[in-house]
């Protein structure tokens, strides 16, 4: 689920925001309508990107609000929404540095397309989803599946596999192809919770169930199979305590 | 003959020795009066310091006389002199014997001797009274005017006079006196008389060591000889007064000394001598008239001199004078030029810029004054099309709602005609809303303050993002959409604005299309640009007709069921194209369909 955080007070915009949004992927976890609201917010909520309308009432508050998330120790992307096109009102967005602006109206094409760009932006991964690249976002990463953004954290691996060319990533929301070589993968995960035991596998530490050495196999959480190989056994086995 | 000759001639060498005393009194004069002057000076108050007493009494006038007659302003003292005298501001009788006197003497200066006469007889009256010791003074004054006036009798009487009260006393007046009075009786031919006051002035002098006292008294008596014809002891006298003579510097006295001798000598007939004599006088006369010729000639030369040294001064001032105006007018006129050179090359500067200016300006004006022609034009156009446009779907808007009502009004079953209706209304509504967002664009790009930057895009995604909006009017037109453009294309523009582009190109080949065609977007990549190609199976249109199309708003096409379109989305489609530095092309066969291209930067990974 990526956590979206609203900063927006016309009741109409907001009702269009929620529709838009798919429910399978996205879930707004705040909305707030002053300044004061939306700070305590960016301090106490979880998200993964704000959206934020730049004016409430007839001041520029959300530029503030863009600043408070800059300023604050949890970066995060954010988009600015707008009904208006003429320059003037972005002189101070800009300073911000926003990841994408939505000019009002917005179907909800443009409102997801807006959000995987600030997403890419915010990486510095710009056009990665349209290559079907996979977006990493501190901790945890975004792939595009069947026209839909889906965030994967860390902790919902299991594994990864080679699966041709690509690799193949199994967690608890499904399996993905990504386009990236399995090395790759391994560079872009955290070293203490992934582990790579075959040449073929990397693991989620937390993930793996039981462990049979003599058949050179693993039983992972959603009772999957993964080799482990004799090399790379004594490395697997470092990162454990094994009582005997 | 010879006698009467011979007196005639002595006749004529005592009027000359005559003639030289009168100078000589005047030489002696000068002493005397200096020690008159001291006199004065201790009668008078003021030059005694008593300053309390000079202020009552008349003293301060006193000081005045005396004081300008030392200093030759004998006017003034005669004025102050007589003012005293006459208000008897005095009663010391020293003091009026002193003004007296002073008044005397500038009146003989003034050669006024009647005047001074009776002045000085009075002063004589008064310092015998009060025996004043300079009355000896007086005494000489009045000698002196008298032998002047050749009053000899007079003088002999004022003379003697003088003599009673006179103690013997050698002094330079005394001397003066004593042979004054010698020559008058000399004059007046009393020679006894005369030997003896020459003899007493010749002692006098011989005491006093004063040579040309006894020049004067040896010539003197050897004149008086002379005229008694005793030639011998007068030869002697003579050559006695030339040896004092020639002591003395008088030339005067010592010519005097020599014509007589040469006189005597001649008549002796010790012609030898005589001829001696007369050389020597004639060089005396000569030196003397040298000394006034070159003295004279000297001063004529310097005169000359001086008047040759003004001419050149004055002349060299005018030159000066004369350059110095050449000059002044030299400066002026270069002045001149110069200022008037200077003002040309201002004027010509000024002209050449404010040409340059005016020039500008009209450049500025001329391309204002297009833009402002079509702005106006466009705006105008832009109005009336609004107007019209707006009017026309929204008053079909209002007609379709208000069918809807009906129909749903008397609660059928033809749910799905209202349904219709109602997306027909959505449908005009998206219309309109697309046509109200194109002249927003407009407008605000004209006023170059639309929204504006460039970034990496995803055509794909983008055409996506536009069909979404159009999903059911194809879908009412059965209109097949096929996006065919390579996902792995990324050009280089700014969102909205090619998302406007692509809306207004949809809905344009939408609008043209017949039901149940097809219509593809599909792009071609060179190496730097990449060009979307918007195919429709519409009713196309001339492409003659096309070209004036683009190029007027207000020209007008009807779709495929007979609504009006603009062609602002088209021409905004031109504007946004441009601005992203890309190139927008319509290409049409009437009847077949429409191939509408946008060319844009590829995105470079750089």
């Amino acid at each position: 689920m990526i956590n979206v955080l609203l900063f927006e007070d016309n009741k109409n915009d907001v009702a269009q925001l929620k529709a838009s949004l798919p429910k399978n992927e996205f879930e707004i976890v705040g909305i707030s309508n002053n300044l004061k609201d939306g700070v305590q917010q960016i301090n106490q909520l979880d998200f993964d990107i704000a959206i934020i309308d730049i004016f409430i009432g007839d001041n520029p508050e959300g530029i503030e609000f863009a600043n408070e998330i800059n300023n604050s120790t949890k970066q995060k992307p954010f988009i600015f929404l707008t009904s208006s096109i003429e320059q003037d009102i972005f002189k101070n967005a800009k300073n911000t540095q926003p990841f994408n602006y939505l000019i009002k109206p917005f179907n909800k094409f443009e409102l997801l397309f807006s959000i995987e760009l600030a997403i890419e932006k915010f990486a510095e991964q710009h056009g990665a989803f349209a290559e079907k690249k996979t977006v990493f976002c501190n901790d945890c990463f975004f792939v595009k599946k069947n026209n839909s953004l889906v965030k994967i954290t860390f902790d919902q691996i299991f594994y990864v596999t080679v699966d041709g060319q690509y690799c193949k990533m199994i967690t608890e929301s499904g399996n993905f192809i990504l386009q990236i070589s399995l090395t790759q993968m391994l560079k872009d995960l955290p070293p203490e919770k992934f582990i790579k035991t075959h040449r073929n596998y990397v693991v989620n530490l937390n993930m793996v169930d039981s462990i049979f050495p003599n058949d050179n196999l693993l039983i992972l959480k959603n009772k999957d199979k993964v080799l482990l190989s004799r090399r790379l056994q004594s490395d697997f086995f470092s990162k454990y305590r094994i009582f005997k | 003959m010879t006698s009467y000759f011979s007196l005639n001639l002595r006749f004529k060498l005592l009027f000359s020795i005559l003639f030289f005393y009168f100078s000589a009194i005047v030489q002696s004069q000068e002493i005397t009066i200096d020690k008159f002057n001291e006199e004065v000076k201790k009668a008078c108050l003021v030059c005694n310091n008593s300053i309390i007493e000079s202020k009552t009494n008349g003293f301060k006038d006193f000081h005045s006389a005396h004081e300008f007659f030392e200093k030759g302003k004998i006017d003034s003292t005669y004025i102050y002199a007589t003012k005293l005298i006459e208000d008897k501001t005095f009663n010391e009788q020293h003091i009026n014997f002193i003004l007296y006197v002073l008044k005397g003497r500038v009146l003989t200066e003034k050669a006024l001797y009647d005047a001074a006469e009776e002045n000085l007889q009075q002063a004589i009256l008064i310092g015998e009274k009060i025996k004043n010791p300079y009355v000896a003074i007086v005494y000489t004054i009045l000698g002196k005017i008298y032998i002047e006036q050749k009053e000899f009798n007079k003088a002999v009487k004022i003379l003697e006079d003088w003599k009673k009260s006179y103690k013997n006393k050698n002094s330079e007046n005394s001397r003066i006196n004593v042979h004054n009075l010698g020559v008058s009786y000399l004059h007046l031919q009393k020679f006894d008389k005369a030997e003896i006051n020459l003899k007493e002035s010749f002692v006098l002098s011989e005491q006093a060591k004063d040579t040309l006292g006894l020049a004067r008294s040896c010539l003197d008596l050897a004149n008086l000889y002379y005229v008694q014809y005793k030639d011998a002891i007068a030869l002697s006298y003579f050559e006695k007064g030339l040896a004092f003579a020639e002591k003395t510097t008088n030339l005067p006295l010592l010519q005097n000394a020599y014509l007589n001798l040469a006189i005597v000598e001649e008549n002796n007939k010790n012609y030898e001598k005589s001829l001696n004599y007369r050389k020597n006088f004639e060089k005396i006369k000569d030196s003397i008239w040298n000394k006034d010729q070159v003295w004279k000639l000297a001063e004529k030369d310097k005169e000359i001199t001086v008047a040759v040294k003004d001419k050149e001064i004055k002349t060299l001032e005018l030159t000066s004078e004369l350059q110095k105006e050449r000059l002044q007018t030299a400066q002026l006129k270069n002045i001149i030029y110069a200022s008037i050179a200077v003002s040309f090359l201002i004027l010509i500067i000024l002209s050449f810029f404010s040409n340059l200016k005016i020039g500008k300006k009209n450049s500025i004006i001329s391309t204002q004054k297009d833009e402002l022609v079509e702005l106006v034009e466009t705006n105008d156009r832009l109005f009336s099309i609004i107007t019209h446009d707006l009017k026309s779907p929204i008053g079909l808007l209002k007609n379709k709602l208000m069918s809807a009502i009906e129909i749903l009004k008397p609660v059928n079953n033809e749910k799905e005609k209202a349904t219709q209706l109602i997306l027909e209304s959505f449908q005009l509504s998206k219309r309109t809303h697309l046509l109200i967002d194109n002249t927003l664009h407009w407008v605000i790009g004209n006023k170059q303050e639309l929204l504006f930057s460039k970034e990496k895009l995803h055509v794909e995604s983008i055409i996506n993002m536009v069909h979404f909006d159009y999903i059911f009017q194809l879908e009412e037109k059965e209109i097949k959409f096929k996006n065919k453009v390579d996902s792995s294309v990324f050009v280089e523009a700014d969102l909205n604005s090619l998302k406007i582009l692509f809306r207004n190109i949809l809905d344009n080949a939408i609008k043209f299309s017949h039901p149940k065609s097809e219509m593809h977007v599909s792009s071609n990549c060179k190496e730097n640009t990449c060009t979307i190609h918007w195919k429709d199976q519409g009713i196309g249109f001339d492409q003659n007709a096309k070209n004036e199309h683009s190029s007027k708003v207000n020209q007008t096409n009807k779709d495929v069921s007979g609504n009006i379109g603009t062609g602002l989305g088209l021409r905004l489609c031109k504007v946004l194209a441009k601005k992203n530095e890309g190139s927008f092309d319509i290409k049409s066969i009437k009847g077949k369909g429409t191939i509408v291209s946008v060319t844009l930067n590829k995105y470079k990974t750089t």
